[in-house]
């Protein structure tokens, strides 16, 4: 595809384009920093990502209001205008991550928390390396504008909704056999629900890498997103 | 884009057309549906507003003009050697760039055509003349002062005059060469009202340099580039999602 012929409408999309991997890269090491101070109850970490926090908030707001500009002054057209939306629908998914990384942070050196890392340790580990690789990925074939790793990020969702079932599953029976941990249980659960969220905004921001492409609007569906729909009137 | 024929209000089929050695169209095919608003764009010397004056035959006042292929109007062969081609300008009407109203009355500039034609009888006159000026909304701004002349009129409002005259003969095809681009914004959207409530009698095609205009005032829109038809599609298809990466260059401004 040939540059444009504003140097200054191409900088300008160069320039939301750079901020929107900025502010995808501060979200990816929240939810890394988030499960890594979780996993390890290290206070210290959790608080970077409640300074993350406002950074990402701050950074979502200047990055609407850049594309905000430049879809009132640019009036962008096919793909400029598709990478547009992408950027406003994204920039909420990043902005809630950022939401439940801090969820989870908050959980970080509580005492009563402390336990939970122990029975829950496994799957919970597992549960957040999945999380991570999901915005990961996500955020990387935004960058790339890779369909096929977004259709796979799609695809893996299954697997962190499978996880979060099980800790679900097994919560539900610590408190049922033994309700003096209740708040390590219910805080498994919160954990875990937070991530399962995580998982959401990562396949949704797949599903707009996807729109961003092919132009197709690809909702909670891998079967629309391998045909997509092709009405051309 | 598939149509049945009775949605089609001109077919144009491999027409080529060139100035002398010098193509400007090459085998354009398209099906223009009636009433609706097709947009014509592309860059300068595209050959999009020779398209529209092959539709009633004003490249025939050119003389090294020689064209091939076939337009229908209404399923009739426009150059069918049968064809009065003054009957076809009446039925195929054209607005231009700048508006050009004769140096008359407000209200002759209106019944100008109907008295050459003399199909309307005299006392029909000025009922028809007030219809032509209500559908080209300009009659609430004039009917006070029709016997002023055209030319004290705004520049927007003579267009919106000279659609008025088109109209008056009640043809089933509008041509809008870029009806627009002389005009001030306000005068520029109240065209584009013009045009979105014109579309329920008439058939529209318009060509505009202004790509955001096609956008707004279209339901399909061709690009072509180089005398050659690239893309036709539905509007929002050409300015969202454009199947032609020369359409995308285009459209998205980078066209080199």
């Amino acid at each position: 595809m040939q540059r444009h012929i504003s140097g200054t409408f191409e900088e300008e999309l160069e320039s939301l384009k750079t901020d929107f991997v900025a502010l995808g890269g501060t979200v990816e090491q929240q939810v890394a920093n988030a499960s890594r101070a979780f996993i390890q109850n290290d206070s210290e970490l959790a608080e970077s990502v409640k300074t993350m926090e406002l950074q990402v908030n701050r950074r979502t707001v200047e990055l609407n209001r850049l594309a905000e500009g430049t879809l009132a002054l640019r009036q962008p057209a096919a793909s400029d205008f598709r990478l547009i939306v992408g950027i406003f629908k994204t920039s909420t998914d990043l902005e809630r991550i950022g939401d439940e990384a801090d969820r989870i942070a908050k959980f970080v050196g509580q005492t009563w928390c402390y336990s939970v890392n122990r029975e829950y340790h496994n799957i919970m580990t597992e549960l957040m390396e999945q999380a991570v690789n999901a915005v990961r990925n996500a955020l990387d074939a935004f960058t790339r504008l890779n369909v096929e790793q977004a259709k796979e990020t799609i695809v893996r969702d299954g697997e962190i909704d499978r996880l979060y079932d099980e800790v679900v599953a097994s919560s539900t029976s610590q408190i049922v056999e033994n309700s003096a941990n209740l708040k390590n249980d219910l805080a498994a659960l919160w954990v875990a629900r937070s991530l399962e969220r995580i998982g959401d905004h990562a396949k949704n921001i797949s599903e707009t890498v996807i729109y961003l492409v092919e132009g197709e609007i690809v909702v909670h569906n891998i079967a629309n997103a391998i045909e997509p729909d092709t009405d051309d009137e | 884009m598939e149509l049945p024929d009775s949605d089609i209000s001109l077919n144009v089929v491999n027409l080529s057309l060139s100035y002398a050695d010098k193509p400007a169209l090459q085998n354009i095919t398209m099906k223009i549906p009636k009433q609706r608003v097709t947009a014509l764009i592309g860059p300068s010397g595209c050959g999009k507003s020779t398209l529209i004056r092959c539709f009633n035959r004003m490249n025939d006042l050119i003389d090294s003009v020689s064209v091939t292929g076939r337009i229908e109007l209404n399923k009739l062969d426009i150059h069918d050697k049968n064809v009065d081609v003054a009957q076809l300008r009446r039925q195929v009407g054209m607005v231009f760039q700048r508006p050009n109203p004769f140096p008359k009355s407000i209200e002759e500039n209106v019944a100008y055509g109907l008295r050459l034609t003399k199909e309307v009888p005299k006392s029909e006159l000025e009922s028809r003349v007030e219809w032509a000026l209500k559908s080209a909304a300009l009659w609430d701004e004039v009917k006070d002062r029709l016997k002023d002349t055209a030319l004290g009129l705004s520049g927007g409002q003579q267009q919106r005059l000279v659609i008025a005259r088109a109209i008056a003969v009640q043809p089933s095809v509008l041509l809008l060469d870029e009806p627009a681009s002389a005009l001030d914004p306000i005068s520029t959207l109240k065209i584009e009202e013009l045009i979105a409530e014109l579309k329920t009698q008439y058939t529209i095609a318009i060509v505009t340099h202004n790509m955001q205009q096609a956008a707004r005032v279209s339901d399909f829109t061709a690009f072509l580039y180089l005398g050659e038809l690239i893309e036709f599609n539905n509007t929002r298809t050409i300015f969202t999602n454009p199947r032609q990466e020369k359409t995308e260059d285009y459209v998205s401004g980078r066209y080199g």
